[in-house]
C-alpha cells in the first residue's frame, strides 16, 4: 500500500513514491515531509481548495458559475490554447490573455488579442483619444481628433459642407465586424449614454440602463463615468493591468468575475 | 427689437472653448451668442443672427438702412442715403442699382441707422426661417468690393415661393433661433455691384437719362430697367447681357430663385449644349466660388431638356417631388446640410480583423440597414446616424434623426425608408425642400428646382 500526500501546490494526492504531482508538476516533497503532510487531513479534491484567486464565468459559454482556480503561476486563456478554453466564442484570440501572479498579485496581460480585455470600471477612467469601451452591448470608441478634411478643392472651388459640429469629442459606435455605426458629437462638456432620454440613446440594448454613463471633457482628456448602472461599465485594458477582488472582465462574450481569497 | 449684425472677423472674442477643428481655421463666431460658424454662413445655426463671410480684413461695419421701400423709391432713397449701399428690397429686382454719383465707401462702424419703420417692416414680414438676409451683408461685400476685394457669398437656402408662410413663422418661431431677427427682404445673391464708370449706357425710356449697364433703375426718375420675369424688361447682367427676346426666345432658362423665393436674373439655354460654370462669363455663375469652373451642361435630346454634372465638385441637386429612390453613396442637401446615404452592407470595416478566425468583437447591427452621414468638408463625416426601422424620420425637431441648430430645416423635413432591400427617400412637404445630388445626368422638367454651387434656379422650359 503506498501512502500518498497532498501536493502543496494543487492538494492532489501524490503517492509517495511520485517524485513530481500528477496534477500540477510540482516537484513532491521528500518522503519525511510527506509523512509528516500525511499527517494533515487531505481534501476531497482540488476544487475544493480556494487556492489563491479564481475566475468564475458569469455569463458565456457552457454552464454560468463554473470557476476557474489560478493556482498555478500563469493561465491562458483563448480559443485554442491555455488552461481557460472557450473553443466556442470567435470573439476570443487563440491565445487572448494571461493570468499570472506577479510577488503575490495577480495581473491580466493582454497577449495580442484581437478584441482585447474589458474590464469594469470603479471610479471615473481617463480615455486616450481611440479608447475604447463598453456600455451594454455596445462597443463605443471616444476620439479627440479633429475631424480635418478640405474644404477647397480641386480648381480653388469651395466645397459646399455641413456645418462642422463645435464639438470637443466625438463617441463613435463600433459594430461586430468592425464597420463603424452612430457617431456622436458632442454638443456640451458632457455625453450621457443609456437606453433613453440621454444624448446617446440605445433603445434596444436590453443590457444597458436607462443612464449608464458619462463621459466628460476634462482639462486634457476624456473621462468616463459609471453611472451606477446595472451592468457597468468596462474599459480595455492596454498591456497588462493588477487584478483586485470583485473585478469583473470581458474577454470576447465571456464575462468572468476575480475572487481574490488569500493572496 | 431690429437685431443688425456686422460681420465679425474669426479671431475676435470667441467667447466659447471650442474644440475647433484645425482644417478650417475661417470661421465666423456670432456677434450675438459667440458660436463658431463655418465661414460660408450667412446665419449663425446658434440663434439665427446674420453672419458675415470671414473678411480677409477687417471691414468698417456698415451703416444699417432703412428697410420698407419698394422699387424705384427704394432706389432712389437708397442712392441719396448712401450711394453704394442702396438696401435691396422684396419685389425689388436682383441687381441694384442706379447711382448717379461715383461710390464712396461705407460709413465708418459707430452710426447703426435707426428707422422708426424698421420695427413695424419686422412685425408686418416677421416670418419664413429663409428669409434671413440683410442689408449689412450688401454693404460689407460692397465694402469689400470698394476696396478691390473678391467677395464670396454663401449659398442660401431659398424658400419655395409657394411655400406656407403660416407654417414657415411657425417652424421659425418654434426654432426659437431667428425670434429676433428682422428679416431682410432681399438681397441679390450677387452683389458685385456695377460701378457707375461702366461703358455702354442705355438711356431710360421713361426720362431719357443715361443709365449706366448693369443697373436696374433710372437714377433720374427711378424707371426700372431690368430683366425680371415679371416685368419682361432688359436683362441686366454686368457682363453677360442677353437681349430680352434671346431669352424669352431660348427653347429654356434657368430663373435664379433669391432667398425670399423671388425670382431674379434669367439665363437663356439654347438648343444646342450650354455649359455653365464658374468660368462662364456671366456673373450668375462667374462669382459663385462654390461652383466648378465647367461645372454642368444643360442640353436638349429629342426636345427634352437634360442637366449633366461635369464631373464638379459640388455636384448638381434636382429638388425631390415625393418619393424617389436612392443608393448607396447617395448625397443630398437639407437646410444647410450636407449627407449621405450609405447600404450598410457596402459600408468598409474600420477595424481590422485578424487571420486566425477570430470575429472583430462590437455592438449587435440589431438589423441596421444604412447610415446616414453629415460631410462637413472633402470625404469628410462627421456625425453618423444608423437607419435601423423601415422608416426614418428627419427633420429638425421630429423625427430619430435631428437637426436642432439648423433653422433651414423643417420641423419634419424629409423620411428615408427601407422596402424590400430597396431605399427611398421621401420629403415630406418640407419648406425649403429636399435635393437630390444628380448622378451623371438628369432629365429636367417644367419648373424644377436646381442647386448649382450656392444658388437655386428654377427650369423654365418653353412651351
Amino acid at each position: 500500500m503506498s501512502v500518498t500526500v497532498t501536493c502543496s501546490n494543487c492538494q492532489s494526492p501524490v503517492p509517495s513514491e511520485h517524485r513530481f504531482c500528477g496534477g500540477c508538476g510540482q516537484v513532491a516533497k521528500p518522503a519525511a515531509e510527506a509523512a509528516e503532510a500525511a499527517v494533515k487531513t487531505a481534501f476531497f479534491g482540488a476544487m475544493q481548495n480556494a487556492g489563491k484567486a479564481k475566475l468564475i464565468l458569469i455569463r458565456g459559454e457552457g454552464m454560468d458559475g463554473v470557476s476557474y482556480h489560478l493556482n498555478a503561476n500563469e493561465h491562458i486563456a483563448g480559443r485554442k490554447s491555455g488552461a481557460i478554453l472557450f473553443p466556442e466564442d470567435n470573439y476570443l484570440s487563440p491565445r487572448h490573455a494571461n493570468f499570472f501572479y506577479d510577488q503575490g498579485r495577480l495581473f491580466v496581460r493582454d497577449e495580442g488579442a484581437l478584441n482585447g480585455i474589458f474590464i469594469r470600471i470603479r471610479q471615473p477612467v481617463e480615455l486616450e483619444n481611440g479608447e475604447l469601451f463598453l456600455a451594454g452591448e455596445e462597443l463605443l470608441r471616444v476620439e479627440l481628433r479633429d475631424t480635418g478634411g478640405e474644404s477647397v478643392g480641386p480648381d480653388h472651388t469651395h466645397f459646399f459642407a455641413s456645418p462642422r459640429p463645435a464639438s470637443r469629442f466625438r463617441v463613435t459606435q463600433l459594430f461586430e465586424g468592425g464597420r463603424s455605426g452612430l457617431v456622436h458629437y458632442s454638443r456640451d462638456a458632457a455625453v450621457v449614454i443609456g437606453r433613453e432620454s440621454c444624448h446617446i440613446n440605445f433603445p434596444n440594448d436590453r443590457f444597458i440602463s436607462g443612464r449608464h454613463c458619462r463621459v466628460d471633457f476634462g482639462p486634457t482628456k476624456v473621462v468616463v463615468t459609471d453611472l451606477q448602472s446595472r451592468n457597468g461599465t468596462y474599459v480595455r485594458v492596454s498591456g497588462q493591468h493588477e487584478l483586485t477582488h470583485g473585478d469583473y472582465l470581458f474577454l470576447g462574450r465571456q464575462l468572468l468575475r476575480v475572487e481574490i481569497t488569500n493572496v | 427689437m431690429a437685431t443688425t449684425c456686422f460681420w465679425v472677423a474669426n479671431s475676435s472674442a470667441s467667447k466659447s472653448p471650442t474644440f475647433r477643428p484645425t482644417g478650417n481655421p475661417n470661421v465666423i463666431t456670432c456677434p450675438n451668442c459667440s458660436r463658431d460658424n463655418e465661414n460660408h454662413y450667412k446665419f449663425c445655426l446658434g440663434c439665427g443672427t446674420e453672419l458675415g463671410k470671414a473678411p480677409r480684413m477687417s471691414l468698417p461695419a456698415p451703416t444699417a438702412l432703412p428697410l420698407g421701400l419698394k422699387g424705384p423709391a427704394a432706389a432712389r432713397m437708397g442712392a441719396a442715403l448712401v450711394p453704394p449701399a442702396k438696401p435691396a428690397v422684396k419685389n425689388a429686382p436682383p441687381r441694384v442699382i442706379a447711382i448717379p454719383e461715383p461710390p464712396e465707401p461705407p460709413e465708418p462702424p459707430e452710426a447703426q441707422v435707426e428707422d422708426p419703420m424698421v420695427d413695424e417692416v419686422a412685425i408686418e414680414r416677421a416670418p419664413e426661417p429663409t428669409l434671413m438676409t440683410s442689408n449689412s451683408e450688401i454693404l460689407a461685400a460692397m465694402a469689400a468690393e470698394a476696396a478691390g476685394h473678391e467677395t464670396e457669398l454663401p449659398w442660401d437656402h431659398s424658400l419655395d415661393a409657394s411655400a406656407d408662410l403660416a407654417s414657415a413663422m411657425a417652424a421659425a418661431q418654434m426654432a426659437g433661433a431667428i425670434s429676433d431677427e428682422v428679416p431682410f427682404p432681399h438681397v441679390p445673391t450677387s452683389v458685385a455691384a456695377p460701378l457707375p464708370t461702366h461703358s455702354d449706357a442705355r438711356l431710360c425710356v421713361q426720362c431719357g437719362a443715361a443709365v449706366p449697364d448693369g443697373f436696374k433703375f433710372c437714377g433720374v426718375c427711378g424707371t426700372r430697367h431690368d430683366a425680371s420675369p415679371r416685368r419682361a424688361s432688359p436683362a441686366g447682367s454686368p457682363v453677360f447681357v442677353p437681349l430680352v427676346q434671346d431669352v424669352q426666345a431660348a427653347p429654356a432658362r434657368l430663373v435664379v430663385i433669391h432667398p425670399d423665393g423671388t425670382e431674379g436674373d434669367v439665363f437663356p439655354l439654347t438648343s444646342g449644349e450650354t455649359t455653365v460654370g464658374r468660368s462662364h462669363p456671366s456673373s450668375i455663375f462667374s462669382e459663385d466660388p462654390f461652383l466648378s469652373p465647367r461645372h454642368a451642361t444643360f442640353y436638349f435630346v429629342k426636345g427634352q431638356l437634360f442637366a449633366r454634372d461635369e464631373a464638379s465638385l459640388n455636384g448638381v441637386f434636382l429638388r425631390i417631388k415625393g418619393e424617389v429612390e436612392i443608393f448607396h453613396g447617395d448625397m443630398f442637401r437639407i437646410g444647410q446640410q450636407l449627407v449621405r446615404f450609405e447600404e450598410m452592407t457596402q459600408v468598409r470595416p474600420v477595424l481590422p480583423g485578424a487571420g486566425d478566425g477570430t470575429a472583430v468583437m462590437g455592438s449587435p447591427v440589431r438589423g441596421a440597414w444604412g447610415r446616414l452621414s453629415a460631410i462637413v468638408a472633402l470625404q469628410t463625416p462627421a456625425a453618423v446616424w444608423v437607419l435601423r426601422r423601415a422608416e426614418e424620420n428627419i427633420g429638425r425637431e421630429r423625427g430619430e434623426i435631428t437637426f436642432p441648430e439648423d433653422g433651414f430645416v423643417s420641423g419634419g423635413h424629409c423620411k428615408l425608408s427601407h422596402r424590400t432591400g430597396r431605399y427611398f427617400l421621401t420629403d415630406v412637404d418640407s419648406t425649403n425642400g429636399t435635393y437630390l445630388r444628380v448622378k451623371a445626368e438628369a432629365i429636367l422638367s417644367r419648373h424644377d428646382l436646381i442647386l448649382l454651387g450656392q444658388q437655386l434656379f428654377k427650369i423654365e422650359i418653353s412651351a
